[in-house]
């Protein structure tokens, strides 16, 4: 060690022989005025009280300046830390967090006894007081020239205390220049509260285990491993894994959904639909809670029978749509679309525990309890017929469009069927146990085999959807309403219900705003593409002509050509005329015909069939 | 018949899947049923086990009831009146066991609640978060139990055994 030089006037005697005795040079009322060097440090110049220079070699400076008590646990608590002149540093306040007590150094016992304070060290040259951040002297002093005197402004202005020692060994001497500075005290300037962590924390300690798919984790569907097995491709919705399609040797996207849609509506198909939200609703008030959070009718609704439920936000936008069965008196399930089964669950708790907390009603997530496949095509009833146990009848007689019931199937398993359909066809909802879910597509296979029978994905479910005119998250996209859906006469005006005052504001119900239309290219083999923007034929293509926007398209395998879902400026009234389709991001520019929204089937002549 | 499909995972010494159980949630008049068949309802965080089935309690005026059988649900349809609200869940959820002297350590890499003897009685239950799976935990002798949605079994599974070779 080349030197112990103290500041102090009477350097401690214990210290003082401890040097001697190591034989390490002292220096007594003296400091180091400048350190010597350019990457590292090479020297110091030593200066005494009698102003005598002492030029030294060295390569390191270690220094101390006495203790700050570690205030910090208090402050991350609200206490407010205050000068103790007497030590020359901060303790924790009198108003201490509740349930603390600071005792021993902490409090400022037995530390820093006859301390004199040396703020800075006279001369010229750049004097650090934040090591870390190289900030200087000059910088407070220029901090409060500039009017960033308060405590809290110098520390964002010279980032003087933000380092990774969050001030430990600089704030202190920083507060004292700006006091020294603006002729105040210590106290008076005060100090900057402190957060936690204490010691640096790596950011890689804090994400811990929410890296990739831990930090979304993945939700697969009872016939997941089936479908894997198949060769399905899958696609993410939300949290959840679901089958896209199911491309055979050569097939690409497009190809293979179109071959699923056809076997469909030529046949049957099915599709593992358990990602929709589906929750059991029970009491003897669950119709009434139905009537309160769907825009429609429910009590009128007898056992045995399902609904399409619209349910608005409070703002009077939809928030979502499903179908929901009456399985008993007192006993409800309705659907949700996958994507918002967390936020209607929350929503029906909500309006439950806060709205109408009288009403004798509870609810449960059943999605997870069930296996959902939908069973689509002319041929679904003859394939589920195979597997459905006697005496249970679902010819359409017995089991009409929109019969919901609890049956059993393949020799004693539970079930619950539903007469849905999202793709037009004469289709049906079958739902077991999920272990057996598995199982239930491996039955439907062997069921449908002799019908042609295929596993279809989400985008022939897309197809579907779109061909048939069903609004789905798209068009559901929170800034609808259910005018513009065209679901207008589904509010009822015999009951209030949640969003019902707001939805009858003016702007909301104006026929000018965009609604839903199908839109058919003229050139059959242009390509019609979502987001696209709707333009008058002829109009230049700025904002201040936009009339609306694609929401959905596909190719329809059914109809050989491109069809699309789009919200129009008055949309309902302009029937057969053509609007220009502007995709300026990939080069689209065609022009369709504005037509209704159901491509097929549009007397729903094949659902009741 | 159809074959049920059993989640299966390859062992670890801390952590595996529980066999088939019986799970059937209570809400309603629940209560009531509840003490009329001599159960005290187990207040929120706590848990009763009373005749060979577990009484959790699972949310405001909702429970689990969980027995190692198969016919759990019919038990309680048959006893209990229209008012109260039976739902199995059998299906929908699934029970992970973390065990061993390894247990509290893994599990505090992932759940934020204090699993601690003194703070986590043999008792308790607490609906929380694993990672970011919603999870309700509660002990079983010796063993932490844990349950999810099924269909986030694996994720679930795969976060227990990540924590347990301390890769997370």
């Amino acid at each position: 060690m080349a030197a112990v030089v103290d500041a102090r006037a009477e350097m401690p005697a214990a210290l003082r022989e401890m040097a001697m005795g190591a034989g390490i040079p002292v220096f007594s009322a003296a400091v180091v005025r400048k350190a010597i060097g350019y990457s590292g440090v090479t020297g110091v110049e030593i200066v005494d009280r009698a102003g005598g220079v002492t030029k030294l070699a060295c390569d390191v400076v270690a220094m101390s300046g006495g203790w700050n008590p570690a205030v910090h646990l208090t402050s991350h608590l609200d206490g407010r830390p205050v000068w103790d002149e007497k030590i020359l540093a901060f303790v924790a306040g009198e108003k201490l967090p509740a349930g603390m007590q600071v005792v021993g150094a902490a409090a400022g016992v037995g530390i820093n006894e006859n301390i004199a304070p040396l703020w800075e060290v006279a001369g010229a040259g750049k004097k650090f007081v934040d090591f870390q951040n190289d900030v200087t002297a000059d910088d407070v002093r220029l901090a409060k020239q500039e009017g960033f005197v308060a405590v809290e402004h110098l520390k964002r202005y010279t980032t003087l205390g933000m380092a990774t020692d969050q001030g430990k060994t600089a704030n202190v001497n920083g507060l004292a220049l700006m006091a020294a500075a603006t002729g105040k005290g210590i106290s008076e300037t005060g100090t900057t509260r402190f957060r936690p962590p204490y010691t640096p924390v790596a950011i890689g300690a804090l994400a811990g285990a929410h890296r990739g798919k831990h930090f979304k984790p993945t939700r697969k569907t009872p016939t997941h491993d089936w479908a894997a097995g198949k060769g399905a491709i899958f696609v993410e919705t939300g949290l959840w894994l679901r089958a896209q399609y199911f491309p055979k040797p050569g097939e690409d996207w497009l190809a293979a959904a179109s071959r699923e849609v056809a076997a469909v509506r030529g046949g049957v198909g099915f599709c593992d639909v358990t990602t929709l939200g589906k929750i059991d609703i029970f009491g003897p008030d669950a119709a009434k809670f139905l009537e309160c959070v769907y825009a429609n009718s429910w009590t009128n609704l007898p056992v045995g029978r399902a609904r399409y439920g619209l349910m608005l936000r409070e703002d009077g936008f939809v928030m979502d749509d499903g179908t929901t069965a009456r399985l008993g008196e007192a006993h409800f399930l309705m659907t949700t679309t996958t994507a918002n089964a967390a936020k209607v669950f929350q929503h029906l708790e909500f309006c439950h525990q806060w709205l109408w907390p009288a009403l004798r009603v509870s609810m449960i997530s059943v999605t997870d309890q069930w296996a959902q496949i939908a069973v689509a095509g002319p041929c679904a009833r003859k394939t589920l017929a195979k597997i459905v146990d006697a005496p249970f009848d679902i010819s359409n007689e017995a089991f009409p469009y929109m019969a919901a019931g609890a049956l059993t199937v393949c020799g004693g398993v539970k079930a619950r069927l539903f007469r849905l359909s999202f793709s037009g066809e004469l289709a049906y909802e079958i739902a077991v146990p999920a272990r057996f879910g598995h199982a239930l597509a491996e039955a439907l296979m062997a069921a449908g085999r002799e019908f042609g029978i295929v596993p279809y994905g989400t985008e022939a479910l897309g197809v579907m959807r779109i061909e048939k005119g069903h609004p789905a998250g798209n068009e559901l996209n929170g800034q609808t309403t259910a005018h513009d859906l065209g679901f207008a006469k589904l509010l009822s005006r015999k009951k209030d219900f949640v969003g019902r005052a707001m939805a009858a504001r003016p702007a909301l119900c104006d026929p000018a705003r965009p609604a839903l239309v199908g839109l058919k290219p003229v050139e059959s083999s242009d390509r019609l593409r979502a987001g696209s923007h709707l333009l008058p034929v002829g109009a230049e293509a700025v904002a201040a002509n936009d009339a609306g926007y694609v929401t959905s398209a596909a190719y329809s395998p059914t109809l050989g050509h491109w069809i699309a879902l789009a919200l129009l400026a008055n949309g309902p009234a302009r029937m057969g005329e053509q609007i220009r389709v502007y995709d300026p991001v990939r080069n689209g520019d065609v022009l369709a015909e504005v037509v209704a929204p159901v491509f097929y089937d549009p007397e729903g002549q094949k659902l009741h069939a | 018949m159809l074959d049920a499909q059993t989640i299966w995972f390859s062992a670890a010494d801390s952590v595996q899947a529980a066999p088939f159980r019986s799970i059937v949630s209570l809400a309603g008049r629940a209560a009531e049923f509840l003490s009329e068949t001599g159960v005290t309802p187990p207040a929120p965080g706590r848990v009763a086990r009373h005749g060979g089935v577990m009484y959790l309690w699972a949310g405001p005026e909702t429970w689990l009831a969980m027995a190692d059988d198969a016919d759990l649900e019919d038990r309680l349809r048959a006893q209990a009146g229209p008012e109260v609200a039976i739902t199995d869940q059998s299906d929908g959820k699934f029970v992970l066991f973390v065990h061993g002297p390894r247990a509290r350590k893994i599990l505090a890499k992932l759940v934020p609640i204090d699993l601690d003897e003194e703070a986590f009685d043999e008792d308790a239950t607490a609906l929380t978060l694993a990672g970011h799976i919603p999870v309700q935990i509660w002990r079983e002798e010796e063993k932490f139990a844990l349950v999810c949605f099924r269909s986030f079994a694996e994720g679930l599974h795969h976060a227990l055994l990540q924590a347990d070779t301390g890769r997370i």
